[in-house]
């Protein structure tokens, strides 16, 4: 970990503990701790000046020199008297004067003495100028005659109060020395003190600048996350268009209001080959793209376009001009189709639309998100089926099969719930004799008193989800019919039962078929598990895997409608399949085109040469089944040999010794050349 | 009980009213410096009469400059040494 990722969470701990309410009280009181104790030392240290200033000046440094000055004064007075031999009027009034001037500055002196603290050098030198002053005013008393006298006394006495005089101001000056020294002292200690504290509060400074700093940036990031936060909650992030969410309730709020509603519901047409031929950038950008198709659409306009799903966009708009909107959908055929280069590749991109208006839903439709969604879905399910590329408008004729897939949405569940779904079995026969070995089973829905075919219905519960439990159902049926039929007459008829591709996305399958297996206790080898290639069937890698689990429980796989829509000659390669089914559409042109009968003959002879069953279906009349005969075909399905009717019936008329010889011994394997 | 002649009146009276400090000179040839706030904030006092009689020179006569002390607490310029005694020579500084 870098010094600096180490620092950052220290830093943040620091001011996380500032923060809370002792460390905001701590850092307080210690802040104001800090200027108590500067403000105690300034306080101190200019007391303590204060002090040192007030015993200097009590002590009036001055009286010092004005003393020495005035004794100066009275001694020249006198000599002046000495060298004339008297005191003339003149001399004795400048003596007077002279004496009174060393009155006045004594008796000052003793005052600012009596006043300040003992100080003995000041005491010495007052005590010596008194005696000096009692010399003069003893003279002036008595009239200044004894000129001698006085002179030799006046020197005595000076003497002395001039020695104590300097004495005095040699202390005053010591004095004035150790203020000084004090001062320098006390100001660099007041340097000492208020960098400390100006340091003190730097670091308060950038402390709190930093905690500013950090709360702005935190209330911005927070802010920004905010609004983040919103737009993914609101928006698709890709596209930046308004996402499902967003969509509904606008849609919602539109409805809400009585006014008329377009919905055009858009779905990217072969999204998944793009992602999975040019990876998930190139998809990004195709979504980005109609996006932005969709986007130029509603400029300009009440309206808005999202993104609801993967590859699925919608564009809400406020009005029910069919004229307007058949135009703006021919526009976006148009302009996809244009197609964007990315990486140098050119994407045309086709896009299935559906759309719907409030206004077009009937009477029996409540105009609600789901609903408009629901049969603008199905108008676009219809462009899809329809051969993609194309838009579809919702109009009556929809909504009459809208309404009755929907009911049969709503009636499945109770129809497998109760029993309603019958099984039909078909013969699958061997040629030439129509000998039949096996059945395949078929769902008919007994539904207010009409049989359904599957083509009705099967699609409806592929799309809704109950295939699985019709599939499971018609599984657990047929298997236990003819076990039943088998254990009561000796037989071993086979049994084919359809599985919708959808069941190849999970593995839940193989569970149902051991369940079918173990509930009938019908030999596995007489069922083969009938596959339709379809775009459902996407992940061919895990559907070989679960058809190999399948074929590891006994049971065949056998692919269905083999030579039409998805199916492929790479089937035959494949070791997970037992049996081919040729589509009927082989069989009608075999007697009138030589391409289906050189086609048919090759899968034949491939078929042989890999040990796949090769099954014909849709043989209709004996004259094609002499070919198919001819043509080495062992085994046929259709109307010829038997239609599809109820199990009952069907295992009804059976002759009781034939079944499937594969599970014997095949007696017509031999048979082709 | 000090009497005499303010200040203020003897330098306005002597022409000296507009100066900004004075010089003031004692017999002793003690000399201080007196800004003009001095004698304009304050009533100094030139006196040369104590109780009615002159001021002698043992009490700090003949002329001794003097302030009340009410005043010459509430001065912060004022000092000591403002209040001169023996006073002999006042003249305009320059």
């Amino acid at each position: 970990m870098a010094p600096q990722e180490r620092s950052r969470p220290t830093i943040n701990g620091i001011l996380d503990a500032l923060a809370t309410r002792v460390g905001l009280t701590l850092s307080l009181v210690g802040l104001a701790l800090i200027c108590f104790l500067a403000g105690v030392n300034v306080e101190r240290s200019v007391k303590k000046l204060d002090d040192y200033q007030h015993s200097y000046n009590d002590r009036l440094i001055r009286n010092g020199f004005v003393s020495l000055s005035d004794i100066q004064r009275l001694l020249l007075s006198a000599q002046e008297a000495v060298e004339k031999g008297e005191f003339t009027a003149e001399g004795e009034q400048a003596f007077i004067q002279a004496s009174d001037f060393l009155f006045v500055r004594t008796k000052h002196f003793r005052r600012t003495l009596l006043l300040g603290e003992p100080f003995a050098p000041s005491e010495d030198a007052v005590s010596a100028m008194e005696a000096m002053l009692d010399v003069s005013e003893r003279a002036v008393a008595t009239g200044l005659v004894n000129v001698p006298g006085l002179w030799d006394e006046l020197l005595a006495t000076s003497d002395d109060t001039r020695r104590k005089l300097v004495i005095f101001l040699e202390e005053m000056a010591r004095l004035q020395n150790a203020l000084m020294l004090d001062q320098s002292r006390a100001v660099r200690e007041q340097r000492t003190v208020v960098l400390a504290s100006l340091l003190g509060l730097t670091f308060v400074g950038i402390a709190a600048l930093l905690l500013l700093r950090r709360e702005v940036l935190g209330r911005q990031a927070r802010d920004r996350a905010e609004r983040d936060v919103e737009f993914l909650a609101y928006f698709d992030k890709l596209t930046e268009l308004p996402n499902r969410a967003q969509f509904q309730s606008r849609l919602d709020k539109s409805l809400t209001k009585h006014e008329p509603v377009a919905l055009i519901l858009v779905d990217v047409d072969d999204f998944k080959t793009i992602n999975d031929t040019y990876g998930h950038a190139a998809g990004d950008t195709v979504l980005r793209h109609v996006g932005k198709l969709l986007s130029a659409q509603v400029e300009a306009s009440d309206g808005f376009a999202a993104r609801i799903g993967g590859d699925e966009f919608a564009i809400v708009l406020p009005t029910d001009d069919l004229d307007e909107l058949t135009r703006k959908c021919n526009r976006l055929l148009q302009e996809a189709r244009k197609g964007l280069s990315y990486e140098g590749e050119t994407f045309h991109v086709g896009l299935s639309i559906g759309f719907a208006t409030s206004t077009l839903l009937g009477q029996d439709l409540s105009p609600s998100v789901d609903t408009i969604c629901r049969v603008a879905d199905f108008a676009l399910y219809s462009s899809k089926s329809n051969g993609r590329g194309r838009f579809t408008q919702y109009d009556e004729t929809l909504e009459k099969r809208f309404l009755e897939r929907q009911s049969m949405v709503d009636d499945l569940p109770h129809a497998i719930a109760e029993g309603e779904l019958a099984i039909y079995l078909q013969p699958k026969v061997y040629l030439p004799n129509g000998t039949p070995y096996g059945f395949e089973a078929l769902v008919r829905w007994k539904r207010n008193g009409r049989v359904v075919p599957p083509d009705e219905f099967i699609k409806v519960a592929e799309e809704c989800g109950l295939i699985y439990e019709i599939d499971r159902y018609v599984l657990r049926s047929a298997t236990r019919l003819l076990a039943e039929y088998n254990h009561a007459h000796q037989t071993a008829y086979s049994v084919s039962v359809n599985l919708s591709a959808l069941h190849f996305n999970s593995r839940r399958i193989i569970g149902w078929v051991e369940e079918a297996l173990n509930t009938s206790d019908l030999a596995p080898g007489l069922i083969t598990l009938e596959i339709t290639e379809t775009a459902e069937l996407r992940d061919w890698q895990e559907a070989q895997s679960i058809m190999s689990e399948l074929r590891e429980l006994g049971t065949k796989i056998s692919i269905d409608d083999f030579g039409t829509g998805y199916s492929s000659l790479g089937y035959l390669r494949s070791t997970v399949v037992d049996e081919v089914k040729i589509d009927r559409s082989i069989i009608d042109r075999i007697e009138t085109c030589d391409k289906a009968r050189f086609l048919l003959d090759g899968v034949l002879d491939m078929a042989s040469n890999l040990g796949l069953v090769v099954v014909v279906e849709g043989v209709e009349n004996s004259a094609q089944a002499k070919t198919l005969d001819h043509m080495g075909a062992a085994r046929a399905q259709g109307f010829l040999f038997g239609h599809p009717v109820p199990a009952e019936q069907a295992l009804g008329g059976l002759p009781h010794v034939a079944g499937d010889a594969e599970v014997g011994y095949d007696r017509r394997a031999n048979e082709r050349g | 009980m000090f009497e005499g002649i303010l200040l203020k009146d003897l330098l306005e009276a002597n022409g000296l009213g507009d100066v900004e400090a004075i010089k003031v000179t004692a017999e002793n040839d003690y000399q201080v410096m007196i800004p003009r706030s001095i004698w304009q904030e304050t009533d100094v006092l030139v006196a040369t009469r104590v109780d009615g009689k002159p001021h002698s020179r043992r009490a700090r006569g003949p002329i001794q400059f003097v302030i009340d002390m009410e005043g010459y607490k509430a001065l912060e310029v004022a000092s000591e040494d403002h209040l001169v005694w023996m006073v002999s020579k006042i003249e305009a500084a320059n």
